[in-house]
């Protein structure tokens, strides 16, 4: 089960959706201008659930337990920090080897602090320790478990008064979309993240005052190649396979309509203040003789079979990797290959299980692969995993995050004027530069915009996020978000 | 008494065989629960924390027979490993909340479908030949042949969804009753297993009828029955105490092999029902490659089954005269 | 030998009894006529409806129409194609993998109960575990690790659950032949072990093998379903199991599709009873006092005529 609404403990809240910051356990924060420290000042009388004061300490203390076992420190900071310092029980002071702004949304936002009086008590590695009775800042504790229903109930410690007003949450588990989607049509769910089709038909029809739902963006689906092997490394292949595609077919067909074209440049529709104003307006379009064209243009010919060859008679024909289950993606790849296969270029759709799909990812021993994209509150994050060449590898070598193995000094110069900067025009011009890279060279080709699947039920509580007010991702899979909306509740009247 | 051992001989071979396929299988598999685990945080791990989480999870990179060894001596132990689906929880711990469920729900509809089939089937002999045994025999061979899960949705949508008669999630009603020894918690318990268990009892009971029906036909052709009925005994007496009491023996073994089955003749029952029971710890472990649960949960079935017929020798022994008398 | 004259009239006498066999008992004739009903649409289906079958449309979702006699899918598919090609696809799976089971069952089972001895302990105790092991979750267990996903994993998959019960019921038939007069003269006549087991005892067992077939067939059928269902299958391609994962997944009851979901699980449930049906006039055949219909006109046959070669 997850421990995560009882742990909590994020030192700030950031907003995904429209970049801003919150503070949380720390009631402000500051930082020096050449991006080299961060001073948190945390907020007075926050206690743990077991009544022990939250201290700086116990901050200090868990960035030293995530230097020590790296399994624990799974946004890898640590090797950013140089020291960890707490001049009062209520400041923290972190310095960095180089200026990098990012770790504020890494510590800040994604490390769970975890408290030092009862975890300097472990022995061995951190990660191995299953915390039996999860001690944490958050708004709940754990009233029952079973693997059908897990209960919380109000943490009367928690250090915001009056809150939570949802005094109980429920959550229990579904083994089918089915089966939870009739309990959502029954009103027996609050709160949600389904994939339904045809939502307005199946759910919002049936109580239209009280259901509803939000899919706002949430990281973009792209096709991935990787790029060291050929005929991947010529740009004209990649831009010919992409105008083959029609994205609305995608979305209509093989998403509900759900998961809008993606725009040329990576960036999500809130990121609209880091658009290139030539960049505006444009967008993806289906335009299968560009395809054929590009292709000629690069010494590809037509064989008999409709399929294209290059001059030694190897043919473009390839396995698209979709893993099992994803039944979506898998509808998607099915249209690509239909839309390929018409401009000639032969594309066989290989369903496989997420372990083999990953593999292959990770070890560039693929064609071609559809895979979601890793955000954060600014496009910086989604830049960095999909185009760093530290993360990537050869061939054959994992890489962490750059699948499709990009590896360009001007676009790693990017990522760095960004991240060693805290000078908002400088940081906009890196990410204008990255947006061009991203539509003059396309290394890998965005498809939809993938949203947070949301649904909620007003009935019984009010204070849900929605278009008109995208206080925090909604859903009831991103973290800490999660807590953020659940404490903006209050009930019905 | 040797024929017993014997028995008990070949049931630890075949204890020993399911345990043995037991870890082979999945390490038939390329893929490791650190991965399942990194495809939940999507991503974001380095190598070195995936090296960590493998070895968090127990991944083992020993040689295989060596990590054979380590299996067979944590089992011997009772040591069943740690469930990566529903972390920290032990697999022992997962099972045992969610076998009770199982056994309930199939136990009282594999009752109430041995019963119902068994006494349709003398019904369909005593009117042997006229209406019943040509519309029954022909219903119950199709109704046999419809796949559970899909009769398991189609009762589901009707019944519970479009009708409203039955709950249609879950083993009990989450937000009024605690799960206990408390009237309102069975009865709740009981009013969400009526719909499971009728798919499970329509599914079933045609092999009892159908069984039945045989054993009786073949059992009211015996010279002692004819003999009976040209006494002039009343019917009934010749049907009952002459043929159904003979007749019901293989589907009393049969009855005791199924028990077996109890455990998983259900899975995809369980399934559609987001019932509480082994059918769906099987799912959710199959979907996040948590081995040591897949491994637990196919353990626990293959005892019972294996118990089970164990069972159905032992009864065999003391309901067939013939083979009791044939042994002493 | 007058072979030009006589075959054209033992083919017809051949034929002729072919349909007395068939006609003799009505569960048969039943059974066959449904089979025989889905093997037709197995082979002309698709002949009807070409194209591929998971072809996408914009027709989303359309109830049965001219246009469409079965309705579409939630991605523009026609059912009927679907329906039709899967046939083919459910029926091949369900006798190949059926038959190659039951080979399995044969050699296992006629060479345990021949030799006897050590040779019918060992595989007498390996039939029996397999027996024991519950099938179905092994069935799952071994589908979900496998590294390929597809109709040869489940052609293994089923096999490997199926072939005991067969084995064991042919070993206890082969126990009470081997010492039969004609094993004994074929012995004594000095063929060999294998010639007599497959050319000897074989061809006085095939009723029994068919009706194991049958069987065998039906659990196929159900269990690559069930799998399939599951996602465990090649959802790519077109059979009734894939229909209903895919149905399933894209909410086909909740959206009230029935003329999606309905087909594949009728189809399934009438070619098992079909199967069922005339596996149940098998055993009437050969056991006659299980016949409780009236009596058929041609009541008495030379169940062991020997066939003139």
């Amino acid at each position: 089960m997850d421990h995560r609404l009882i742990r909590s403990s994020y030192v700030i809240y950031f907003n995904r959706l429209d970049g801003s910051v919150k503070p949380w356990l720390a009631s402000s924060y500051e930082r020096s201008s050449d991006a080299t420290s961060i001073t948190f000042h945390l907020r007075k009388g926050v206690v743990w659930s077991d009544g022990q004061p939250f201290t700086s300490d116990d901050v200090v203390f868990t960035l030293g337990l995530l230097k020590k076992y790296s399994a624990m420190d799974l946004s890898s900071i640590t090797p950013f920090i140089k020291t960890v310092s707490a001049p009062d029980a209520n400041t923290v002071q972190v310095t960095l080897d180089k200026p990098f702004y990012p770790l504020l949304w890494y510590l800040g936002g994604q490390t769970y602090i975890l408290p030092k009086h009862v975890w300097s008590s472990v022995k061995g590695d951190g990660s191995q320790y299953a915390d039996p009775n999860p001690v944490g800042t958050g708004p709940y504790l754990v009233k029952s478990f079973t693997p059908q229903l897990v209960v919380l109930s109000k943490n009367p410690k928690f250090w915001q008064p009056g809150k939570p007003e949802v005094t109980e949450l429920k959550i229990p588990s579904f083994n089918s979309n089915t089966s939870a989607e009739l309990a959502l049509q029954k009103g027996q769910i609050d709160w949600t993240n389904l994939y339904i089709p045809n939502i307005q038909k199946t759910y919002i029809n049936l109580d239209p005052q009280h259901n509803h739902y939000w899919f706002p963006a949430s990281d973009i689906v792209m096709l991935f190649m990787p790029l060291s092997k050929y005929p991947f490394n010529l740009l004209p292949v990649r831009q010919a396979i992409s105008s083959a595609i029609d994205r609305s077919k995608l979305d209509s067909l093989g998403e509900s309509g759900y998961e809008p074209p993606a725009h040329p440049t990576g960036l999500l529709p809130y990121n609209k203040d880091y658009m290139v104003p030539e960049y505006a307006d444009l967008k993806f379009t289906q335009d299968p003789a560009k395809s054929e064209q590009l292709l000629q243009g690069a010494g590809f010919t037509k064989g008999s079979d409709g399929i294209y060859a290059d001059k030694n008679g190897k043919k473009l024909s390839f396995n698209l990797n979709v893993v099992s289950g994803y039944t979506d993606w898998i509808t998607d790849c099915q249209l690509m290959a239909t839309e390929l296969k018409a401009v000639g270029i032969k594309v066989n759709v290989n369903v496989i299980a997420f372990d083999a799909y990953y593999n292959a990812l990770q070890n560039g021993t693929y064609d071609m692969a559809l895979l979601w994209t890793n955000p954060g509150p600014t496009p910086y994050y989604l830049y960095d995993a999909l185009l760093r060449s530290t993360n990537s590898a050869p061939i054959g070598q994992p890489a962490s995050s750059n699948y499709e193995r990009w590896n360009d000094t001007n676009t790693d110069a990017l990522l760095n004027q960004y991240a060693s900067s805290t000078d908002p025009t400088v940081q906009k011009q890196a990410i204008i530069g990255l947006e061009k890279i991203m539509v003059e060279q396309m290394p890998s080709i965005p498809l939809m915009d993938e949203p947070y699947w949301y649904q909620y039920n007003t009935s019984k509580f009010v204070g849900w996020p929605d278009q008109q007010h995208p206080f925090a991702a909604p859903g009831t899979a991103t973290y800490p978000d999660i807590e953020y909306v659940v404490l903006n509740l209050h009930p019905a009247d | 008494m040797r024929h017993l051992l014997r028995r008990i001989g070949f049931y630890l071979v075949a204890l020993w065989v399911s345990v043995t396929l037991n870890f082979l299988i999945p390490h038939l598999s390329p893929g490791n629960p650190a991965q399942a685990l990194m495809s939940r945080l999507k991503g974001k791990v380095s190598p070195q924390a995936q090296h960590a989480l493998e070895i968090s999870l127990g991944v083992n990179h020993d040689p295989l027979w060596s990590q054979y060894l380590q299996y067979i001596n944590n089992l011997l132990h009772g040591n069943l490993g740690v469930s990566i689906t529903y972390l920290p929880t032990p697999v022992s711990q997962v099972i045992g909340q969610d076998l009770p469920w199982t056994l309930v729900l199939v136990g009282v509809a594999l009752v109430i479908s041995f019963v119902v089939g068994t006494v349709l089937g003398i019904i369909v002999v005593w009117w042997r030949g006229s209406f019943s045994d040509v519309v029954f025999t022909p219903f119950f061979t199709f109704l046999s042949a419809i796949p559970y899960f899909w009769l398991a949705l189609v009762l589901l949508y009707i019944l519970g969804s479009q009708l409203n008669w039955f709950p249609i999630h879950g083993g009990y009603d989450t937000d009024n009753t605690v799960p206990g020894f408390n009237l309102d918690f069975i009865l709740s318990a009981a009013q969400y297993a009526i719909l499971p268990a009728i798919t499970i009892v329509i599914g079933s009971i045609a092999a009892w009828m159908l069984g039945m029906r045989n054993a009786m036909v073949t059992t009211l052709s015996e010279d002692y029955v004819m003999m009976a009925e040209a006494k002039g005994l009343p019917s009934w007496r010749v049907m009952f105490t002459y043929g159904a009491r003979n007749a019901i023996l293989p589907n009393i073994t049969a009855f005791a092999l199924s028990l077996g089955f109890v455990v998983s003749g259900s899975l995809l029952t369980e399934i559609v029902f987001s019932y509480p029971g082994i059918g769906f710890a099987i799912l959710q472990a199959v979907d996040n490659l948590d081995y040591a649960l897949l491994q637990g949960i196919f353990l626990v079935i293959t005892v019972a089954v294996l118990g089970a017929n164990f069972l159905a020798d032992l009864l065999y022994v003391v309901l067939d005269p013939r083979v009791r008398i044939g042994r002493s | 030998m007058l072979v030009p004259t006589t075959t054209p009239s033992t083919t017809m006498l051949r034929l002729r009894d072919t349909w007395r066999l068939v006609t003799l008992n009505r569960k048969v004739s039943f059974g066959l006529a449904i089979l025989a009903f889905f093997v037709l649409l197995a082979i002309f289906g698709p002949m009807f409806f070409p194209g591929d079958p998971n072809a996408f449309s914009p027709d989303i979702l359309q109830p049965p129409s001219t246009a469409h006699w079965l309705g579409t899918t939630q991605t523009g598919q026609d059912v009927l194609t679907q329906l039709l090609w899967g046939t083919r696809f459910s029926l091949i799976m369900g006798f190949a993998i059926g038959i190659s089971t039951m080979i399995i069952s044969v050699i296992i089972g006629l060479v345990a109960g021949y030799f006897g001895g050590l040779i019918d302990e060992v595989l007498s105790l390996f039939t029996n575990v397999f027996l024991v092991l519950p099938t179905l979750p092994l069935a799952i267990l071994l589908a979900a690790f496998a590294a390929y996903r597809g109709p040869l994993t489940i052609a293994i998959v089923l096999i490997v659950t199926g072939w005991s019960w067969g084995a064991r019921v042919l070993r206890a038939q082969t126990l009470s032949m081997r010492n039969r007069d004609y094993v004994d003269a074929a012995k004594a006549s000095g063929e060999n072990s294998l010639h007599i087991i497959f050319f000897e005892i074989l061809p006085n067992e095939i009723s029994i093998v068919a009706a194991e077939l049958l069987g065998t067939v039906i659990y196929v059928i159900l269990a690559e379903t069930g799998l399939e269902f599951l996602g465990l299958g090649d959802i790519t391609s077109t059979s009734w199991g894939t229909m209903l994962y895919w149905a399933g997944n894209n909410d086909a009851l909740m959206l009230g599709a029935w003329w999606w979901f309905l087909p594949p699980g009728l189809c399934i449930a009438l070619l098992g009873a079909g199967l069922a049906f005339i596996n149940f006039g098998i055993d009437e055949i050969a056991n006659p006092r299980l016949r409780t219909e009236p009596k058929p006109k041609l009541a008495k046959r030379n169940k062991n005529r020997e066939v003139a070669a």
